[in-house]
């Protein structure tokens, strides 16, 4: 009796569960592996959908863009928002308003942000090419260069979610005991002997879940090239998770774009699990 | 009491609830016909300008409406389609995916109650062949054409004062475009002194399509089988349009960072080519503006169109109801006249078209010259099965590279014709 009420507890969460995560994992599998454009019912085609997309210039280049971002995004977020926590760890007076502004970009709309740093890039009237050209630099067009475009959108993101990972850092520097910091001090140990023996192995747990995170949110990146580029100049900024949307709701190609969709989570998949793997090597274990 | 029969219950008190919503002809003694359409922001104007009058003057029929927002009305409508389930009585189709509804016989032949209480000769009847079965002249007609647009040629009449030059007319071919273009071009080094004698985009339905079609070259075989961006003269015509950027320097290389249009609405740029819906964009500049016909080239006046027309779905019960519907929307003007029914687009109804209402309307330029349009040029359509992958992957991607300098016209027109034909021909196998 027991268990047949704690089953009708879990009742809503087991449906909201299949039908609106599993149902759709399970669905897209299957529509991965069929021809459905959705004006017809899906004709099961095999692993046809796979075999175009891997043979399939595009998709290798999108690939590719995702990945360049992924490099020029992660090591520069994780960088930045570490070197933020560290200067807003100190308890020193009005820290809680820099906190603040450091991480108000984070509660701001994506889509909002995008379109103030379309203006920044400008490449005639934005802010960011008069300020370089008050130091005799003549600024590039951002984002219609294909060279600097995909570089200018990983920047952008910088600021967008530094805050966020800040916080994370936060939380973990205010874990490591002051002892340790104090007993290197009176060792002589300079500041950045002490970051580097002390904090880094301490807070390397946090660093190692910052850095699954952002890898996964760098693959993810879609708003920014959609309101931004539109995945241009040429294909320059074409990344997965706007391919995909294109595959399915722009041509209506939705087997196609189930299989980009499970294409793009194995490698999701083989990123974590390396990460995962190399964990053992530099992750501080207590 | 068990839990079975309180969900049993519970269904029951359901299911009733949702019947009394249910219109029922048999009690009302009216005929309920539903119009579903994706003008949202003209919700109330469809409401007042066409549904209670039409209601008023057809006292046997009741008309409900349902404004869903575009992008999730092509969803709804193509699944639809798919399942055969209903989505109303009368819907609004547009071109791009009008096809789709066909082939699986969605809507309706309209064939017959056309030529009972419509003729021909009173619509611009060049715009019907995208609203036949397959796209073909004289197959089946298989929704209502209402409207239709095309590529108009904006201009900037402050721009043209300062510079002194005439305003374009109908008169105007490309060589006329590329003097006026040199001379609205200025010197200035400082961008927010910098005009631009036209502004050039680089994807599909902004101009660049009608441009090359009027010079004599085309992008698709006439058959839409396969792609002709090879095809010396369309290759002649796309190095023509980049040699406005990279060579005669009149125009500012395309920005995909920017919204099309931009630097024209912001005073910028004193032409464009552009799918005549800038309009309604354009109500608030602060500038003087017009439309003119665009130019015409070495084959003439081509311009691309697009439209709207209205089918009745095959789960319609009431399809003579809904024709009269449609016969109504099409043919009778509401309060404000036609100008905000289609997005600002042009009736298709010639004496709709030509009404003061519309003529007069809303935006402040010069109808007139999109009418000469139907007049005297060609309308052609671009719509493939696949046609937003070749574009999105093909041609826009190139169209910016050539643009650019990136890329040379072979290699970029090279390119866009692999995917035209990879995509027709994969559509075809399947």
């Amino acid at each position: 009796m027991k268990s047949r009420s704690a089953y009708l507890y879990l009742l809503p969460v087991l449906i909201g569960f299949t039908v609106f995560t599993l149902g759709p994992v399970m669905a897209s599998l299957y529509l991965s592996l069929t021809h459905y454009e959705i004006a017809a019912a899906p004709v099961f085609v095999g692993l046809l959908n796979y075999k175009q997309l891997l043979n399939e210039q595009l998709f290798w280049q999108v690939v590719g863009n995702t990945f360049y971002y992924a490099f020029l995004y992660v090591p520069l977020s994780v960088g930045v928002s570490l070197a933020l926590a560290l200067l807003l760890e100190k308890k020193i007076r009005g820290i809680t308003f820099f906190r603040t502004v450091y991480f108000l970009p984070v509660v701001t709309s994506m889509v909002a942000a995008a379109i103030i740093w379309t203006w920044i890039y400008n490449g005639d009237i934005g802010l960011l090419n008069y300020l370089l050209s008050l130091f005799g630099i003549n600024g590039p067009k951002w984002l219609q260069n294909p060279h600097w475009a995909l570089p200018a959108i990983a920047l952008m993101s910088v600021w967008k979610n530094a805050g966020y990972n800040m916080m994370i850092f936060l939380a973990g520097l205010a874990n490591i005991p002051t002892d340790y910091h104090e007993a290197a001090r009176l060792d002589g140990a300079s500041s950045f002997a002490r970051f580097r023996e002390i904090t880094l192995p301490l807070i390397s747990p946090v660093l190692f879940f910052v850095l699954v995170v952002t890898t996964i949110g760098a693959f993810q990146v879609f708003e920014q090239t959609y309101v931004m580029t539109n995945g241009g100049p040429g294909t320059s900024t074409l990344t997965l998770s706007y391919y995909i949307w294109q595959t399915a709701f722009s041509f209506f190609n939705l087997g196609s774009a189930s299989a980009l969709g499970y294409l793009f989570f194995i490698i999701v998949l083989v990123m974590t699990a390396i990460q995962f793997q190399v964990r053992k090597r530099w992750v501080y274990q207590s | 009491m068990t839990l079975l029969r309180r969900l049993s219950l519970l269904l029951l008190l359901l299911t009733t609830a949702s019947s009394c919503g249910k219109k029922d002809t048999a009690t009302s003694g009216k005929t309920h016909i539903k119009l579903v359409h994706f003008y949202l922001d003209q919700k109330d104007t469809w409401q007042h300008d066409v549904v209670d009058p039409f209601m008023a003057a057809h006292p046997g029929i009741e008309v409900e409406v349902e404004a869903i927002p575009f992008g999730l009305y092509t969803t709804k409508i193509l699944s639809a389609a798919a399942s055969g389930s209903s989505v109303g009585d009368v819907v609004v189709i547009d071109d791009w995916f009008g096809q789709e509804l066909f082939k699986r016989n969605y809507t309706i032949p309209l064939d017959s109650l056309f030529h009972r209480d419509l003729k021909e000769d009173d619509f611009y009847s060049q715009f019907f062949t995208v609203w036949r079965m397959g796209n073909v002249a004289n197959a089946p007609l298989m929704a209502m054409p209402a409207s239709g647009g095309v590529t108009a040629l904006f201009y900037n009449k402050d721009l043209f004062d300062k510079a002194g030059v005439n305003y374009p007319d109908s008169t105007w071919t490309y060589a006329d475009f590329l003097t006026a273009a040199r001379k609205l071009t200025n010197n200035a080094t400082d961008p927010h002194q910098k005009n631009w004698g036209v502004l050039l985009d680089d994807g599909l339905f902004t101009g660049i399509d009608t441009y090359i079609y009027s010079n004599g070259g085309k992008i698709l075989s006439d058959d839409k089988t396969h792609s002709a961006m090879m095809e010396p003269a369309t290759i002649a015509a796309v190095q023509s349009y980049v040699d406005l950027i990279q060579k005669e320097h009149v125009a500012p290389a395309p920005d995909p960072s920017q919204l099309l249009g931009q630097k024209f609405m912001l005073g910028h740029a004193a032409m464009m080519l552009h799918a005549d819906v800038a309009k309604t964009e354009l109500a608030h500049a602060t500038f003087k503006w017009n439309v003119a016909a665009p130019p015409k080239g070495s084959a003439g006046l081509f311009d691309r169109q697009y439209g709207q027309a209205f089918g009745i779905t095959k789960t319609s019960e009431h399809p003579d109801s809904a024709w009269e519907l449609i016969k109504w929307i099409v043919t009778v003007p509401g309060k404000k006249g036609i100008n905000e029914l289609f997005n600002s687009a042009m009736p298709l109804n010639r004496a709709l078209a030509n009404s003061p209402e519309f003529l007069e309307g809303a935006q402040k330029c010069d109808r007139r010259a999109l009418l000469d349009i139907n007049n005297s040029g060609h309308v052609f359509t671009l719509i493939t099965p696949g046609w937003q992958e070749w574009r999105d992957h093909g041609f826009t991607p190139n169209m910016q590279d050539m643009l650019a300098g990136r890329k040379s016209v072979h290699d970029g027109c090279k390119a866009i014709d692999e995917k035209i034909n990879e995509v027709l021909s994969r559509s075809r196998a399947q």
